[in-house]
């Protein structure tokens, strides 16, 4: 069976050569300026969701560390129990700190997923999303 | 385009390179609009589907592991987005099909009709335009099969998957499908030769 179906592919990719004398059709000019620009736009875009996820993490890291310092600070001297609860603990910290990460993935992301379906608008919406971003983080560099 | 400078343009796009995105869209767009447009009978859809083919490009560009399957991976977003075009259509209630454009509006029927051909100003010969129509005429099964395998690099395994039909009939439709146009193009060649 294998083989027959590798003569018949041997057999289609032949007579498939009729299609190179098809019209070749493009893209006018002024259609690909407009794609470019559509790709740097959104090239820019993705930049810009890559750069807040970065200092999304680094927030989430600093916020999750200082969270599990004042844990321990705060945990009994001298329980017998505290060296085991401060290890389930470290556990569920680095799971909460992945389903933050995650969502946060998702939340930027989430942008993108149906912003073909919605059109421009839910691309809009998510510029003007960083706009706020890149405006609140030039105010806290400011303080 | 070479393994070793296709990679190179594709590393470059990873780390979000404008001028790397550049160089894949001069060289892939024209292929891509191609099928999109014998696909959907129109150059406006084409157009808009072209576009959303490359900015799910870049969206996922740097989470894509190339290892030389660029072109198989660039095409199925492409068909992707056709078969998902088609699905909201059927939801609306018309007619489902990956190539669901009607005969009416088939490429060939649109150059009647606009006066264009969209052969980069040139007018295409007798055959040519004789062929495009022979592809207008075929079922959308059979048409949207041929012209994966002739602008993608997928292999018909490959489209096997994306259609979800086996690889047999696969194969099978492809063949008759050739054989139809073949048959076509022939008596074309009968009738003008009379």
């Amino acid at each position: 069976v294998t083989n027959d179906l590798r003569q018949l592919e041997r057999a289609v990719d032949a007579d498939a050569a009729l299609l190179d004398h098809l019209p070749a059709v493009g893209l006018d000019d002024a259609a690909r300026d407009r794609l470019r620009r559509a790709v740097h736009e959104e090239n820019a875009r993705c930049r810009r969701r890559d750069r807040w996820l970065r200092v999304g993490r680094s927030g989430l890291g600093v916020a999750a560390a200082a969270v599990l310092f004042v844990a321990l600070l705060l945990s009994p001297r001298g329980d017998s129990t505290a060296g085991l609860r401060a290890d389930v603990a470290l556990d569920d910290w680095a799971a909460a700190l992945a389903e933050s990460e995650a969502e946060l993935t998702g939340l930027l992301d989430g942008g993108w997923i149906s912003g073909y379906d919605q059109g421009d608008d839910a691309l809009d919406e998510l510029d003007a999303m960083f706009d706020s971003f890149d405006a609140s983080w030039q105010q806290f560099e400011e303080l | 385009v070479s393994r070793t400078s296709l990679d190179e343009i594709l590393a470059r796009a990873c780390r979000r390179d404008p001028a790397a995105l550049d160089q894949l869209v001069d060289r892939y767009s024209p292929r891509v609009f191609g099928l999109l447009y014998r696909l959907t009978g129109s150059r406006d859809v084409a157009e808009e589907l072209t576009q959303e083919t490359f900015l799910r490009l870049v969206r996922t560009i740097e989470r894509y592991d190339h290892q030389g399957r660029f072109e198989p991976w660039l095409f199925r977003i492409a068909a992707n987005l056709v078969r998902d075009r088609a699905r909201r259509r059927q939801r609306r209630g018309e007619e489902y099909s990956l190539a669901d454009h009607d005969q009416a509006a088939g490429p060939y029927a649109a150059s009647q009709r606009d006066g264009t051909d969209g052969t980069d100003g040139l007018v295409a010969d007798e055959e040519r335009v004789q062929l495009a129509a022979a592809i207008d005429a075929l079922s959308p099964a059979e048409r949207e099969i041929i012209l994966l395998r002739h602008y993608s690099e997928l292999s018909f395994r490959e489209i096997a998957e994306l259609l979800e039909i086996p690889l047999g009939t696969a194969l099978a439709r492809a063949h008759r499908a050739l054989g139809r146009l073949r048959a076509r193009m022939t008596a074309r060649e009968e009738e003008s030769t009379k």
